[in-house]
């Protein structure tokens, strides 16, 4: 098991080293230098390239990249040029407890509504409530999550006026329920059809056979002999999800106005803000990367069978 | 995963697809094909003896008897037809607006509404829609082209040499994969000087490529120990021929799935990127694009943002339904359902 952990573990280290050399190129190919965007369109040439200068913007790029990796070792993400040379890592820090409450709320809601959709649909296979709640998730899956914050404005915010439309608060629930549903939506779709496709696949073992003919009512089998069994695979899809509900939130959170680190992101992308953009990317890389190994450890250590692979 | 469709004949039992793989008596080309236990007329079930219906064939019949696939195949169709002739049949200019007819209303002549410039909705979803389809399928084939060169050659190496080379392939995939949703396609994206439709290509074909590549590695894996790889390399075939011959064929079922399943996704990427201002710019439409614009208008004139939208929804939708209906039809055991 140790070994295991160790060996996936060691995995991790290229990947993020890939990461952030990918992330480094794709920064400075972005057109426009920092040092134009940061002092404005009337700046003359040689305040620009005194401005470079002072970034380190003109020493060749392996150099800046070493610089770079040097530093982020240290645990050291530089100074964000756009927001005042206020530290990265404290811009980080505020943003990812507005994204954190985010992919919990939409976590929260894919759950609630995916898992008791799924078992509602496996008890009776293409019965008019399960070819409902498939027909459903099957549109969830396909629609595009700024078009549905869109609609979700429009009737909870602006026709019903229930919810605010924008925004964020600190505190304030209300402010994020729509930015929760809009990004849950495809994980409750993805949970529903998990859930009742392993489920049926339970639902066929012996242990189910003899809990029928030891009387059990239709719903004591489903519930608690088919779901606990089912129940495994379902730890995968969350723990995978909540780690890309952590993370990929730039579309929402951009439609929504919520202060997280996607639409942080986006912003340093427009601003050529370097050390804010690389930031983002290897904080959010390292919880993505990090949490997809947790949950294979935790599959590994449920399922001793995958151990050995 | 199954659609409204797929459950005829089926008295009672899940409808988790029970066929056992026996490859003996198969012919080597899609040979998990032909396995597939469905118990329908009885035909499927037989191994190809003579007069049996080739495995392409009997998987097409499947394929057909799914409603949801062929909704789904409908749909693309007439979305193409759209596409392709909306030079010819959209009844207004996409580029020019009406005067005086700026925020109208769905009514005989403008059906879908008109925008703020008074340019007619319908006419630019259709020609919208070729954007949309022409991104979604050209970076599909990019992410192909790199996902099975990628693919094919980390399997192989990983079963008959050291498996160096499969071992750094598969890292660049974790690496590529480890870029969170459509972040990777947004940095490159935003690499461009100026926005267009074909930095959103390349974006999303170089990002979507690392599930393609696992499954194909998977496939290659699984193929590559087979007998008649054995056989192929002790007769001394070029490596070169034995990939391309003997093993990618094979695995072509998963991978055809994956990729029409990935059409889907790159429309959405898409929309997305267009949404977020990197794709398509005014004047050309693209569905993504419509909704951006609408996006400060939607609550008043809602006709500009609702139907680009279920454009979207309904593309991807058939898209998705096709690539389960071919799962089903070939067979597909495990697809590509989390990515």
């Amino acid at each position: 098991m140790w070994g295991y952990i160790a060996r996936r573990l060691l995995q991790c280290v290229p990947v993020l080293i890939g990461v952030t050399m990918v992330s480094f190129a794709i920064v400075h190919a972005l057109p426009g230098s920092p040092a134009e965007v940061l002092l404005g369109p009337r700046a003359s040439a040689e305040q620009i390239e005194a401005a470079a200068e002072e970034l380190g913007l003109n020493k060749p790029l392996p150099i800046q990249y070493l610089k770079y990796l040097g530093r982020l070792i240290r645990g050291d993400l530089g100074v964000s040029w756009s927001q005042k040379d206020l530290h990265v890592s404290k811009i980080l820090i505020r943003d990812l407890g507005v994204s954190a409450r985010l992919a919990l709320g939409a976590m929260s809601f894919a759950m609630l509504l995916g898992i008791p959709l799924g078992i509602l649909s496996a008890r009776k296979p293409y019965g008019k409530l399960d070819n409902l709640a498939m027909g459903v998730s099957l549109i969830g899956v396909c629609t595009p999550a700024f078009w549905l914050a869109m609609l979700l404005v429009l009737i909870f915010g602006v026709w019903l006026r229930w919810l605010p439309i924008s925004g964020y608060e600190p505190g304030s629930l209300a402010h994020l329920v729509l930015p929760s549903v809009t990004l849950g939506a495809i994980s409750a779709a993805i949970l529903a059809r998990m859930t009742r496709a392993s489920i049926l696949d339970a639902m066929g073992e012996d242990y189910i056979r003899t809990a029928r003919s030891r009387g059990l009512s239709e719903w004591r089998t489903l519930l608690a002999h088919a779901f606990p069994n089912a129940a495994l695979p379902l730890i995968t899809v969350i723990g995978s999800n909540l780690a890309s509900l952590f993370t990929g939130a730039v579309l929402t959170e951009t439609v929504f106005s919520l202060p997280g680190m996607g639409r942080e992101l986006y912003e340093a992308i427009f601003n050529r803000d370097y050390n804010l953009m690389l930031g983002c990317i290897v904080v959010m890389a390292v919880i993505f990367v990090l949490a997809n190994l947790a949950v294979d450890i935790l599959y590994a250590f449920l399922d001793p069978r995958l151990r050995r692979r | 995963m199954e659609t409204a469709g797929g459950k005829d004949g089926e008295g009672g039992s899940s409808g988790v697809p029970s066929g056992k793989r026996d490859s003996e008596g198969t012919c080597p080309m899609f040979h998990g094909a032909v396995a597939y236990g469905e118990p329908c007329a009885g035909a499927a079930i037989s191994p190809s003896g003579p007069g049996a219906p080739s495995p392409l064939a009997a998987a097409w019949r499947r394929l057909a008897r799914n409603r949801g696939a062929v909704f789904g195949m409908i749909v693309i169709c007439a979305m193409s037809l759209a596409a392709a002739g909306a030079p010819v049949l959209s009844p207004h200019s996409y580029w020019d607006g009406v005067p005086g007819c700026e925020r109208l209303g769905p009514r005989p002549g403008f059906w879908l509404g008109t925008d703020l410039l008074g340019r007619d909705v319908l006419s630019r979803m259709m020609h919208g829609a070729r954007i949309s389809l022409a991104v979604g399928a050209a970076a599909t084939v990019l992410s192909l082209a790199i996902g099975l060169t990628v693919g094919l050659a980390a399997g192989y190496s990983a079963v008959y040499s050291r498996g160096l080379l499969d071992a750094a392939l598969m890292r660049l995939t974790d690496t590529v994969y480890a870029f969170p949703g459509i972040l990777l396609a947004v940095g490159i994206a935003a690499i461009a000087e100026k926005p267009s439709p074909y930095i959103v290509f390349i974006a999303l074909g170089l990002s979507g490529w690392p599930g393609i590549a696992r499954v194909t590695r998977a496939e290659t894996m699984k193929i590559a120990a087979a007998e008649y790889v054995l056989a192929a390399r002790s007769l001394g075939v070029p490596t070169s021929r034995i990939l391309l011959r003997h093993i990618l064929p094979n695995a072509l079922s998963p991978v055809t799935v994956m990729a029409t399943l990935a059409i889907g996704g790159n429309i959405l990427g898409e929309a997305a990127l267009s949404f977020l201002g990197l794709g398509a710019e005014d004047p050309y439409p693209s569905w993504g694009g419509m909704l951006s614009e609408a996006r400060d208008h939607f609550t008043v004139y809602w006709w500009m943002g609702i139907f680009p939208g279920m454009a979207i929804v309904l593309t991807v939708l058939a898209f998705n339904v096709v690539g389960d209906g071919l799962r089903d039809a070939l067979d597909v055991k495990s697809g590509g359902a989390s990515y």
